[in-house]
């Protein structure tokens, strides 16, 4: 008796290839969208100078997308008394003194220092992207597995990301039409979210991504040279919408 | 009974300093959703910068109609005049009309927007923004819409208030 009961609690704990949770899928939306104020139709959008512009090309290869824990914590703040440098903090992110919004978890990795590293727990492959055409994307293959452990994930990742742009633009400032391209390399686009994998979880989870860069992407930039570099920060600080279904 | 007397009255004195504290502020971020709706006060943009429109910040939101460069391109200006340091919240429906700030004709530039947490779709955009006193001016447009609605709130019950908090 006492042998049948310790076999059927040894049943009931999390044993190898069982996790707190599964994640089914991960779903990624990404394309080119202007926004409401900016957008002219038939592709043309509007910039800040206002010069209207339109996208011949916003192709991207992305290596893998990761659902990131951030190891060797002890960079927690509380966001309603925000660490030097950084104000009004609400909704997941912080106002720097720069005027910059930064994701809590990005803070927390640089309060702890040195030691603290964001570890991937989760990831599936993405490849092409055709972000003019828009792509929705279900990445089904979850590795190392989809059966997560325990983890508090901080941070999603789009990992591996090279960009190229190509583009023409007329009016406002410039003389006649002007056109111009730009490829650009990311290590990885993140974006902080909280979700705490525990006994207390859904047990069956889908993370939503959304990739959907606007027209200020380009406000404040000659079409004739677009500086990559600054690009790639812009495409960093609008970031990603992710949503646990 | 002296002493019952005292302790009663004892009693009685510290629920009063114990009872409920001020009145809790609605949140600018869930008042700023539930005027979505409303079109406000309605008013014409200044053509530049010297001729913005007044505005306000309040409860209230404002519709602000543009002006036409004649090339189907809509722009505008439209301004605050504040008496004392003030920490403010602005909301649009309309991403990316805003696109410019001004204090006292100095451009010193937008810090970033996120959407209202609260109701990010109807929202899409807000700008947390440290007023000193002075005229601050709003640039809209180049935009390809005529209209921009916009609350422009004080920032008051948007962040934890940490005595409020002690004092519970």
């Amino acid at each position: 008796m006492r042998a049948f009961f310790a076999m059927f609690l040894a049943g009931c704990t999390t044993g190898p290839g069982t996790g707190f949770a599964t994640l089914a899928a991960v779903e990624l939306d990404a394309g080119f969208a202007p926004e409401v104020a900016r957008d002219l139709g038939d592709g043309w959008f509007l910039v800040d100078s206002g010069a209207r512009m339109r996208l011949d090309a916003f192709a991207a290869e992305v290596g893998r997308v990761a659902l990131q824990e951030l190891e060797g914590r002890g960079g927690a703040f509380d966001p309603a008394s925000p660490p030097p440098g950084y104000t009004l903090c609400h909704g997941g992110h912080c106002h720097s003194d720069e005027g910059r919004l930064v994701d809590y978890a990005d803070i927390e990795a640089e309060l702890a220092g040195e030691g603290a590293r964001f570890a991937d727990v989760a990831w599936a492959a993405v490849g092409s992207l055709d972000l003019l055409a828009g792509e929705a994307l279900e990445l089904g293959r979850v590795e190392p597995s989809p059966e997560l452990p325990a983890a508090d994930l901080t941070r999603v990742a789009l990992q591996d990301v090279r960009i190229a742009l190509a583009w023409e633009a007329t009016g406002g400032p410039l003389d006649g039409v002007v056109t111009g391209s730009a490829e650009l390399a990311m290590t990885s686009l993140t974006e902080g979210f909280e979700l705490a994998v525990d006994r207390d979880t859904d047990p069956r989870l889908r993370v939503g991504i959304s990739w959907t860069p606007g027209a200020a992407l380009f406000d404040d930039m000659d079409p004739a040279a677009m500086d990559a570099d600054e690009l790639a920060a812009r495409l960093q600080e609008r970031g990603l919408d992710v949503e646990v279904r | 009974m002296i002493r019952s007397k005292v302790m009663w009255t004892g009693l009685a004195l510290g629920l009063v300093a114990c009872g409920p504290g001020p009145e809790a502020e609605e949140d600018p971020s869930e008042h700023a959703c539930e005027q979505v709706g409303s079109e406000g006060a309605m008013v014409s943009a200044g053509a530049d910068a010297d001729s913005a429109a007044a505005v306000g910040i309040g409860e209230e939101p404002w519709t602000v109609a543009l002006v036409d460069d004649g090339e189907g391109v809509y722009r505008g200006f439209v301004e605050v005049t504040v008496d004392e340091e003030a920490d403010t919240l602005l909301f649009t429906t309309v991403e990316g009309a805003v696109t410019g700030l001004w204090a006292d004709g100095e451009d010193v530039g937008l810090p970033s927007a996120a959407p209202n947490a609260d109701c990010p779709d109807e929202i899409p955009e807000h700008w947390d923004l440290e007023l000193t006193p002075g005229t601050w001016t709003l640039e809209l447009g180049p935009a390809a819409v005529d209209t921009v609605w916009l609350i422009w709130l004080d920032a008051s019950g948007h962040a934890h208030d940490e005595a409020q908090e002690e004092a519970l």
